[in-house]
């Protein structure tokens, strides 16, 4: 097993204003090359925070992030990120989007259009590059986000909630063809959500985060059969292994609401 | 998708129909109310109501006009001011806009020269004219330093706040994707603050005009404040109305021109109005 990502015992405390939040604490986890990993949790686990300090936009305050046995230090474009809010540029055509971070490597521009446009073809955009993204729909903007990510050659894509802003149908083919997508260029991904049928039907494994301060509570192997049509929504095992994480997420989420009443009261 | 694309094409042309009719109507009520307001002036002057000597009829002002468009000099006058304000206002334009993205992205710059604009800002643009009479007496270069003066600071603090607002999200992406420090400021702050700097730029612009007239009042030999200052110190009522008329013209003349090319600039920003267009 190749390890692309440690995780090591990582802590992650900020400032709110009036209180110091401990977003992760002790957080330990090993991401495998290739793999899918889906992170679940209930909100406000730290989920974000953990990908935002794997992207290097924060250092942690405790433990240590490696990267190829390298501990991440800042922004590394070998980890693309992918927001909820897409962060598309809107300024920029669908093209010029997609050619972004070729361009911040000075790829020539003849080199960038045909790279650009096989990405854009690859997360099925033609006849879109010269639409500014307000003029998009939601799936559109998020393949124009996963494009323009891909195109820069990251070896890992850190993917935050990305298709919790499309509507239900829009997500389910956008779930169908990331996983085409990762098949084909085999990256490593790092993919946070909520929705535990999400998680079961894109992960290779799945690690469900305890309540704040966020921990790996259980890490377990997803062995459902590939591909997972809707049919493999009602097998036996599938509903096996979402009662089994249901049942540690409530535990987690009961908790937090114990301790929301507490503090209130 | 091909079918929402089509949708929103006809939606847009029975909108933009629409609005043609719209805008006809208000093009004639508008019409209709200046006539009218006119026609009014004139025959109060006639029964006179109002004193042709302070406040001469249409006609009278009609007759001036003729003249000093015949003669060349308003339009002489007219370009003589349009090209100070533009010359000053491309010097504090260019420095108002890089210093204000300057101080949006750096803290420490920020707060060092914070306390200097905010000392500056408060002055009305016009309490710079003695300062730049006695630095540069009455000739073109005080005009552009007048409106250099005039328009920086309050520029500054616009094109900072611009760039205050810009979604730190677009900077993570940008970052996330290999960008510099600078690449970030030309190729994801500007354009982003790009819509703010453009209505700052606009509002500053005013204030260049404002600036250029009283400058031209006070120490000049032409332009059309000094066409009005003239006329006034002649009693030349029709004259100086003809001038106000002038300076509107040519103010207005500069904004259409102006907004024709802001249109250019942010094309990005046409799905947005669209929508909002036909809410």
């Amino acid at each position: 097993m190749n390890i692309v990502i440690r995780i090591d015992n990582v802590s992650m405390e900020y400032d709110s204003g009036d209180e110091v939040v401990q977003a992760l604490g002790g957080l330990t986890l090993d991401v495998i090359a290739g793999e899918i990993l889906c992170i679940v949790g209930s909100s406000g686990c730290g989920k974000s925070t953990l990908l935002s300090l794997i992207a290097g936009f924060q250092q942690p305050t405790g433990g240590r992030i490696l990267l190829h046995d390298n501990p991440i230090s800042g922004v590394d474009t070998r980890c693309g990120m992918i927001f909820q809010e897409y962060a598309l540029f809107p300024w920029k055509t669908v093209q010029r989007n997609v050619e972004f971070g070729l361009k911040m490597r000075r790829i020539a521009p003849e080199e960038r259009r045909r790279t650009a446009q096989h990405f854009i073809k690859l997360v099925g955009l033609e006849g879109f590059e010269r639409a500014y993204p307000p003029e998009l729909s939601g799936g559109m903007r998020q393949r124009a986000a996963l494009a323009r990510s891909l195109a820069n050659d990251p070896e890992i894509l850190l993917m935050d909630e990305p298709f919790a802003a499309v509507d239900a149908m829009t997500r389910q083919l956008l779930q169908d063809q990331l996983i085409d997508i990762v098949a084909k260029t085999r990256k490593t991904v790092i993919f946070v959500t909520h929705s535990i049928d999400e998680a079961l039907i894109l992960s290779d494994r799945i690690a469900v985060f305890s309540s704040r301060p966020g921990r790996v509570k259980v890490s377990l192997k997803n062995d459902l059969p590939k591909p997972r049509s809707a049919a493999a929504q009602l097998t036996p095992r599938y509903v096996e292994l979402k009662s089994q994480i249901w049942d540690s997420v409530q535990e987690e989420v009961l908790q937090q609401f114990a301790r929301m009443e507490r503090s209130a009261s | 998708m091909a079918e929402t694309k089509s949708r929103s094409t006809v939606r847009q042309r029975s909108g933009s129909s629409r609005r043609a009719t719209i805008r006809l109507r208000y093009t004639a009520v508008s019409l209709v109310s200046a006539c009218a307001f006119i026609g009014l002036w004139e025959a109060l002057a006639a029964v006179d109501v109002i004193e042709a000597e302070f406040f001469p009829p249409p006609s009278h002002v009609w007759g001036e006009l003729a003249k000093l468009v015949g003669d060349g000099t308003l339009l002489d006058y007219a370009l003589v001011s349009a090209r100070r304000v533009l010359i000053g206002f491309m010097f504090s334009a260019t420095v108002g806009t890089a210093l204000g993205i300057l101080l949006g992205t750096m803290r420490p710059l920020r707060w060092l020269v914070q306390p200097v604009i905010s000392i500056i800002r408060p002055l009305p643009s016009l309490a710079w004219i003695p300062l730049s009479l006695l630095w540069l007496g009455i000739g073109e270069e005080q005009k552009y330093a007048i409106v250099f003066m005039g328009t920086l600071a309050p520029l500054v603090v616009f094109v900072t706040d611009a760039t205050l607002r810009v979604d730190p999200l677009y900077v993570r992406a940008a970052r996330n994707l290999g960008a510099s420090h600078l690449a970030i400021m030309l190729e994801i702050i500007l354009p982003a603050a790009l819509p703010s700097i453009i209505s700052a730029l606009k509002v500053t612009l005013a204030l260049a005009w404002t600036c250029i007239i009283s400058a031209e009042m006070v120490g000049s030999k032409d332009g059309l404040g000094y066409l009005i200052w003239n006329a006034k110190d002649w009693s030349n009522v029709a004259q100086v109305i003809c001038g106000m008329l002038a300076i509107s013209v040519t103010v207005l003349t500069l904004d259409t021109v102006l907004r024709s090319i802001e249109h250019r600039l942010v094309p990005w920003q046409r799905g947005q109005r669209l929508a909002t267009g036909l809410m």
